[in-house]
């Protein structure tokens, strides 16, 4: 499952602008076409692609939508979204980490892919207390260019569907791909 | 004519936008923002200046090459008013020239009205407010977001 907490469509992108909860949209300082350009044109062009190989997507990512995702027995959740000051922004808006812990049932034993940039206190705190889920996402503090990330996970879907290789696997194996073809500015 | 495809204007902007860091892509985190300072707003007034000013010869170039062509056909016309076909040939030649001139004049006439109005708000407005109107200017009628929807 393919999660969204940003916009990714002009409608949404201007309800954010005015939203008090939420400040990803904001930091494009309004402008739909730079927002477009960086994000949904990229977005548009790997769906197709992504709904072909089978990946699950959900737009517009709620908080309770992400809580029904956790019980719904997925073996992967990719959460793609923007991080601030210990809160990630779902499409209803921050929600702060110690929830989003809380949410995560204890029992959830599948890999959740944070794509967020650098939600290191959720993830210490997903590993001391949720312990059966894995969890993937970003140590270094590189910024997490979102368009890149959205081809990233293309070549990674695609690889899983040739290969026969855990999600894990599939995602150092294409780390290391792209590493070693364009350096490692985004890895 | 939504968009102003010109090269030079397109730099002007985008230096300054880089200058301001609001050209570089957004990451999903946080990403500290660099305020807009007076100096910066004065770059780009330097910038357009300069481009206002070589706008202003080449208009002036259009007009004269305007006055010019149409001296010309007089002329011509005056030379060859007996013969009915060059006659035909060079009001055709002159009209086509002067079409040309005006098309481009008017580019020049779209280009200087968007440079004077982006001048008065980067001298009216606060620094920040004119830098938030320089992006979306540049963002809507400067460069050709990649297979924009409207």
């Amino acid at each position: 499952m393919f999660a969204f907490g940003i916009p990714l469509t002009k409608e949404a992108f201007l309800k954010d602008l005015g939203h008090p909860n939420k400040n990803f949209a904001r930091k494009f300082h309004g402008v739909w076409e730079k927002y477009f350009e960086e994000i949904v044109s990229h977005f548009e062009m790997v769906r197709p692609r992504l709904i072909e190989l089978g990946v699950a997507l959900c737009p517009e990512l709620t908080f309770e939508k992400f809580g029904h995702l956790l019980r719904e027995g997925f073996d992967v959740i990719i959460l793609f979204s923007h991080w601030e000051e210990d809160a990630i922004e779902f499409f209803d808006g921050f929600v702060d980490y110690r929830k989003i812990v809380e949410t995560i049932p204890e029992s959830f034993d599948g890999v959740l892919d944070l794509t967020v940039c650098h939600p290191e206190r959720l993830v210490v705190a997903l590993r001391g207390e949720r312990t059966r889920c894995l969890i993937r996402s970003i140590r270094e503090k590189k910024k997490l260019i979102p368009h890149y990330w959205l081809y990233f996970f293309l070549a990674l879907f695609t690889h899983l569907k040739f290969c026969n290789l855990t999600y894990l696997q599939a995602v150092e194996d294409v780390a290391r791909g792209l590493q070693k073809k364009f350096g490692g500015a985004h890895l | 004519m939504r968009q102003l495809q010109v090269e030079k204007l397109k730099q002007d902007f985008e230096t300054y936008l880089e200058r301001i860091g609001r050209l570089k892509e957004v990451p999903l985190g946080e990403d500290d923002e660099q305020p807009v300072k007076k100096e910066d707003n004065q770059h780009l007034i330097q910038l357009l200046d300069q481009h206002v000013k070589s706008n202003n010869s080449l208009v002036v170039i259009a007009i004269v090459i305007l006055c010019l062509s149409f001296l010309g056909t007089i002329l011509l016309l005056l030379s060859y008013r007996q013969n009915p076909e060059a006659i035909k040939l060079v009001a055709g030649g002159a009209m086509m020239l002067a079409l040309g001139v005006v098309r481009w004049l008017h580019k020049f006439w779209i280009q200087k009205t968007f440079i004077a109005i982006a001048l008065t708000i980067l001298d009216k407005l606060p620094p920040e407010q004119a830098a938030d109107v320089m992006t979306r200017l540049y963002w809507t009628f400067i460069r050709q977001p990649y297979k924009l929807q409207r």
